[in-house]
């Protein structure tokens, strides 16, 4: 089995919003994944169901060969964590730990401890009197300890100051290379989880965008500027994701599927070629129609 | 066998955090204890120069019997507030196990404050 996660047509409905639509994803085994896309997208949505928190509307999902909802084989190899999850209130950081290596086969107790020291949490304090990013340290501590095949982590650095955040992600991708597993974080901090990822999946308005290697997204868009008129009929009959005027040069994001022919052409009429950056499609990608940007939005 | 492996290491996972998160209820089932040991002592303190003993007409018995019904409300007044119900979740369980274990939990607590 080398998907963990497969979905057919998946699809969640709120009241009177659909969250996921027909969703048709398969997710490999030992993977770093990013799931990126904007706020109400359905990222979280998304990843509730992988975690059996959610029963689909319609669709499937199966998560190690098997429905994930109230499923314990499944749940006992999940660990999901996003900036809601609170443990009881009551409970001591000590008493929370003690629960993790009751809980999961699998569980470090020696690297859970190394982490709390490291991150200067006294296990002997309340969860309840932990700050924000106290408790979102914590929580990760949590989900990286556990050693479940399947994390999840739903924005998992939100509250932290750009220090921590860094530590982390050294933390988790030596811990990724020496327990290989299958990690999905979503986040909208790209620039920082760009670098160590291996795939990313976008997600937007409840629809899957794309699903692929960052080798693969590094090079997908390219920006072209150039004369107006000269990049205007370059890019007639091409798949444009953004252009922005600026007196009588024009600045466009297109695909990058370049023949050896069009670069010439390009570099005959002086129009500069640069790589677009994924935050870049992202931001493209998602922009709902507004390829222009705020100075054309009617 | 009824339970699988990981059922049962579920359930004891969450029957073992019920009862750490119980540590607050236990304290407030000995206050009224005490509350109430304080109160009947004084009752019998007042009752004796009247020449009635509470002891005798089983007074202690419904002083328990009031302990055992008001630490029982407590608990299961407690026990399904949505705050609390919502931190349950977030070790794997799934509705069996969350049944079974507040069931047993909930025994056992009321065992303890009984006691």
């Amino acid at each position: 089995m080398d998907n963990i996660i497969a979905c057919n047509q998946l699809t969640k409905v709120y009241k009177d919003k659909k969250a996921l639509d027909s969703i048709d994803l398969n997710l490999g085994k030992n993977k770093l994944i990013g799931l990126i896309g904007r706020n109400g997208a359905g990222k979280t949505t998304f990843l509730k169901t992988c975690a059996g928190y959610l029963k689909p509307t319609s669709g499937s999902i199966s998560v190690f060969g098997d429905k994930p909802f109230d499923n314990l084989d499944v749940l006992s190899n999940i660990t999901f964590i996003d900036e809601e999850i609170q443990y009881d209130e009551s409970l001591s950081l000590n008493d929370i730990l003690s629960l993790g290596k009751v809980f999961y086969r699998n569980w470090d107790s020696v690297f859970a401890d190394k982490l709390i020291r490291y991150f200067n949490l006294d296990g002997k304090k309340k969860y309840k009197k932990l700050s924000r990013g106290m408790k979102t340290q914590f929580n990760i501590i949590m989900g990286l300890s556990c050693r479940t095949p399947l994390t999840l982590m739903d924005e998992p650095t939100l509250g932290l100051d750009v220090a921590v955040r860094k530590e982390f992600y050294n933390i988790l991708i030596k811990d990724y290379m020496e327990n290989p597993r299958t990690l999905i974080i979503s986040s909208h901090l790209m620039s920082e989880l760009e670098n160590m990822l291996e795939e990313m999946v976008l997600i937007h308005d409840g629809r899957i965008v794309f699903h692929k290697s960052i080798e693969e997204l590094q090079g997908y868009g390219i920006i072209l500027n150039g004369k107006k008129e000269t990049v205007q009929s370059f890019i007639k009959n091409r798949n444009v994701f953004k252009t922005e005027t600026f007196g009588e040069s024009l600045i466009a994001g297109i695909e990058n599927n370049l023949s050896k022919d069009d670069l010439n052409y390009l570099n005959e009429n002086n129009v500069d070629i640069s790589k677009a950056s994924i935050e870049d499609i992202y931001i493209w990608l998602t922009n709902n129609g507004k390829a222009g940007g705020f100075d054309d939005f009617k | 066998m009824i339970l699988s492996n990981i059922e049962m290491r579920s359930l004891k996972g969450y029957i073992l955090s019920e009862l750490l998160a119980s540590k607050k209820i236990y304290v407030i089932g000995a206050s009224i204890n005490i509350g109430n040991l304080l109160l009947s002592t004084i009752i019998e303190l007042i009752m004796i120069p009247l020449g009635q003993s509470s002891s005798n007409n089983g007074g202690m018995l419904t002083v328990g019997f009031g302990v055992t019904c008001i630490t029982m409300l407590i608990y299961s007044i407690l026990l399904p507030f949505d705050k609390s119900l919502k931190t349950k979740f977030i070790f794997p369980i799934n509705r069996k196990i969350y049944t079974i274990g507040n069931f047993i939990t909930f025994c056992v607590n009321t065992f303890i404050l009984l006691i």
